[in-house]
């Protein structure tokens, strides 16, 4: 099943994409997608995107389409969905 | 409340045909007070925006001399100023646009010390911290004392803005915890993206004291002037919010 991942802000400028698309093999939870994201780009992702222990880090938002999940990665995506995952800004 | 004065009825005569807003929205904005922190690139437009329409009192609050990198961006702030006190330079040039509106010039930043009497002295917060600390704190008081505030931010030419109304909708917390661990205080920054999600939080702040208009409560405006995208992301509380969780919905 194919996911399209945007990345937003400082994700963006780490990663050197707004966006990626991911073809894995389904059913597909955004905590698999995610997992497979650190393995696909390692310490530029890890480092913004997780917490110490290797967990989901607490000042990321992700959405899939429209809607924010929230904590629940153990949400599950359809084919064609679209993740964005958002880094906390604060600039002005 | 106070009136409208013959001299604001003429100032404000275009944006008092505005439907729904009219002479009562003039008059809410007149009787409010907006506390903005602090006045860079994002508060400076706001402050300009909500003296522009009439608000009555701004509480502006941003510690420093101005320097040459303020310059880009923070449109308060003057060439000849440099070297002087930011928040006395913010407050002239305000004072120039609109000389009835009252100024509470604090030269500080939100801090723990502060941030209690600040958020008291505002019907309503424009958060416009470049810092999380600070955006926390302000977060945090003005679910405390019940107030409104919008929440604007950016980076690079990417902005992000809510409007939190505590114990409604998701406050600043809900959506981000804990600050980010890899977050840097340096930012990439152009003064057309922050003034512009600037006059979107000065829109959002109008709307919420003179009650018209659909607001950005539960939704995050997403905007990329690089690649001229724009979306808007329902968002939700948290229950187990440290800072709102235990307030009804």
């Amino acid at each position: 099943m194919k996911v399209r991942v945007l990345y937003t802000t400082q994700l963006k400028h780490a990663l050197d994409r707004a966006s990626e698309e991911v073809d894995l093999p389904g059913p597909l939870t955004v905590g698999q997608l995610l997992r497979h994201l650190s393995e696909l780009h390692g310490e530029p992702f890890d480092k913004l995107v997780l917490a110490r222990q290797g967990e989901l880090c607490y000042s990321i938002l992700i959405c899939v389409g429209s809607e924010s999940i929230g904590r629940d990665i153990s949400t599950k995506l359809q084919d064609g969905d679209e993740l964005t995952l958002l880094s906390p800004v604060s600039g002005g | 409340m106070q009136e409208l004065t013959p001299e604001e009825r003429a100032i404000y005569e275009w944006q008092i045909w505005s439907p729904e807003f009219g002479e009562s929205g003039q008059e809410r904005l007149k009787n409010a007070s907006v506390l903005v922190t602090r006045c860079g690139g994002l508060g400076s437009v706001v402050a300009y925006e909500l003296a522009a329409a009439g608000i009555g009192k701004l509480v502006i609050a941003h510690r420093g001399q101005i320097e040459p990198s303020d310059l880009n961006r923070q449109l308060l702030m003057t060439h000849d100023g440099l070297g002087s006190s930011r928040v006395e330079s913010a407050r002239r040039r305000l004072l120039d646009l609109n000389p009835r509106l009252e100024i509470e010039a604090v030269p500080e930043n939100v801090g723990e010390e502060n941030v209690a009497q600040l958020v008291g002295q505002a019907d309503l917060i424009v958060d416009c911290a470049p810092l999380f600390e600070e955006r926390f704190l302000l977060n945090r008081e003005a679910v405390a004392q019940e107030k409104p505030m919008i929440e604007c931010a950016m980076y690079d030419l990417e902005a992000h803005i809510t409007t939190i109304i505590p114990g409604k909708s998701p406050c600043l917390c809900c959506l981000y915890p804990e600050r980010p661990q890899a977050w840097k205080r340096q930012f990439p920054v152009f003064g057309a993206v922050s003034g512009m999600v600037a006059c979107m939080g000065a829109m959002e702040a109008i709307k919420v004291i003179a009650g018209f208009g659909k607001l950005l409560t539960g939704k995050l405006w997403i905007g990329d002037l690089r690649e001229m995208a724009f979306r808007t992301i329902n968002i939700r509380r948290n229950p187990s919010c440290q800072v709102c969780g235990t307030r009804p919905g």
